[in-house]
């Protein structure tokens, strides 16, 4: 989709930050270059989820720098990074379940406006036929996976520069996580992507570049060629866990 | 069976301010999780405005609508950015206190501003009564139905089809995912403050237009509106329009068949068979806290 806006890339430097008193992410840095699809791999309260939030400007972040094509995120709020291009699909799809699915993706497009939002609609209708068979239903009703499709749907229709996504496959099957997976390569094919993942082998298949996240920091980082051994995937866990 | 018809038509006339201030509490509940104890003196403070200059300075209904309306609008936003920001999202009762506290300096200052005498007001509506069916209509209520059905028309337009009414209602459902699509909270704040001071404007003006004006003269109002809000489930705005209008024939029924002190205490007798039988309300749905 978004070609002319494959040259932006996401820079995180020293990033410091986390909920109130506690600090989660001890100076993370991570570069995600344009058009790269860069997973984010960790055992759990690694800060992977947290590092998205800073990006997104929904927690502070006290030392150190965020910057999108160059220009700085830090320290603007959610909706404003938003509006410079930053699309977050958060960890448990976080749907509006009153809204049906048509409504749910037109108030992803609140900050874009425009005409041609209806084409957008259109085209994850088209790319999700589960969700063009149930356009009109509210999206409370929708299952797991539906509602996952229609979380990235939202993605979509914000056209975003960079796309953050918080652990897709979670409570999914893996047929399920395969089709997501797909549509998501298809869909965000010219579009940097960052993608949290709890499972490892999901995430190495369809991202080029590896983060090892551990205690707020990270442990290891590579190829994602380098961690399709298991060995070396688990020593960095190890080192991780250290 | 005349007078019971009597009675039905008589209540839902008085169920459209229900309805109106009903949806002032139930906007702002939606979205701050909170009721807003100072609706009625908002309402009252804006409604004086209105009829003093429109009356008492003489300077015609037109002019006392435009001062009104940019009063409503600035103490709306005033309300939210003086107190309701500052305060921010942590504890809730705080905010409730503080719109306690906020009725009693807005009295005060309705007070001081205009006096704490008691005005019989010449609302510009029409006056005298239809006989339709052997049904007496009064002109002047049905006027002020017809503007209540009317504000909450164009509410549900504008909180169903402009972006800023779509983000309202994104961010009633789950504020931080409305804030990820782009949905600034603020404005969404901002927003729900100066619409629901407008509905408090007009009921308000409709209350006094067949009552009296003077400082506290919408409080009665307030607790039925509140019952009416309790009974839709207060954070629906259907709800909020159907508890009205049932709140409205309910009471007037009352006053036709049943001793005064029932009519008087009817509101608190709605509210405690709701929080025994439905907490929810009619429309309403209980919420586990939000993630």
């Amino acid at each position: 989709m978004a070609a002319e806006t494959s040259g932006d890339g996401l820079v995180l430097r020293g990033v410091t930050g986390g909920y109130g008193r506690s600090t989660v992410l001890h100076g993370v840095d991570i570069e995600v270059r344009p058009g790269q699809k860069v997973a984010i791999l960790g055992p759990n309260g690694a800060g992977k989820t947290t590092m998205l939030r800073a990006v997104s400007g929904l927690i502070d972040v006290r030392a150190g720098e965020i910057l999108l094509g160059g220009e700085p995120l830090t320290g603007l709020r959610p909706d404003q990074v938003v509006a410079r291009g930053v699309a977050h699909v958060p960890q448990g799809r976080r749907v509006f379940p009153d809204f049906t699915v048509v409504e749910n993706l037109r108030a992803a497009a609140y900050t874009r406006g425009g005409r041609d939002v209806d084409d957008d609609i259109a085209k994850v209708l088209e790319a999700f036929p589960r969700l063009g068979e149930r356009s009109g239903i509210r999206a409370g009703f929708l299952s797991g996976g539906e509602q996952q499709m229609l979380a990235i749907g939202r993605a979509v229709v914000q056209r975003p520069r960079i796309v953050l996504i918080d652990e897709m496959s979670l409570g999914l099957a893996p047929i399920l996580i395969k089709e997501l997976y797909g549509r998501f390569d298809v869909l965000f094919a010219d579009t940097p992507a960052v993608i949290v993942e709890q499972n490892p082998s999901v995430a190495l298949e369809h991202c080029s570049y590896v983060y090892v996240l551990s205690n707020g920091q990270v442990k290891a980082s590579g190829p994602a060629s380098e961690f399709t051994s298991h060995e070396r995937l688990m020593q960095a866990y190890a080192g991780a866990v250290d | 069976m005349s007078a019971f018809l009597q009675a039905i038509v008589n209540g839902l006339m008085t169920g459209g301010v229900y309805a109106l201030l009903a949806l002032s509490i139930a906007l702002i509940f939606k979205t701050m999780d909170a009721v807003n104890f100072a609706t009625a003196s908002m309402g009252a403070f804006c409604a004086f405005l209105f009829f003093q200059v429109g009356t008492i300075l003489n300077l015609g209904w037109g002019a006392g609508l435009a001062v009104s309306i940019v009063g409503a609008v600035l103490l709306g936003w005033a309300v939210e950015r003086g107190i309701v920001r500052p305060l921010g999202s942590g504890d809730l009762f705080r905010l409730v206190l503080a719109t306690m506290g906020l009725d009693i300096v807005l009295n005060n200052a309705t007070q001081i501003f205009f006096g704490s005498g008691v005005q019989n007001i010449n609302a510009p509506l029409p006056a005298g009564g239809v006989a339709i069916a052997g049904l007496n209509i009064d002109l002047t209520r049905l006027v002020i139905l017809g503007v209540a059905v009317a504000g909450a028309i164009v509410l549900g337009v504008v909180l169903r089809y402009s972006n800023l009414g779509v983000g309202m209602r994104a961010y009633a459902q789950d504020p931080q995912a409305a804030t990820l699509m782009g949905v600034p909270a603020r404005t969404v704040s901002r927003w729900t403050w100066i619409i629901s001071s407008l509905l408090g404007l007009i009921a308000a003006i409709m209350v006094a237009s067949v009552s009296v004006l003077s400082v506290g003269f919408l409080q009665g109002t307030f607790i039925s509106a509140f019952t009416a809000a309790v009974l839709g489930g207060l954070s629906s705005l259907p709800g909020a329009v159907a508890g009205g209008f049932i709140l409205g024939v309910l009471e007037a029924l009352s006053i036709a068949y049943a001793p005064r002190a029932v009519t008087i205490a009817l509101p608190v007798l709605i509210i405690l068979v709701v929080l025994l039988i439905r907490p929810a309300g009619l429309f309403g749905r209980l919420s586990a806290s939000r993630a």
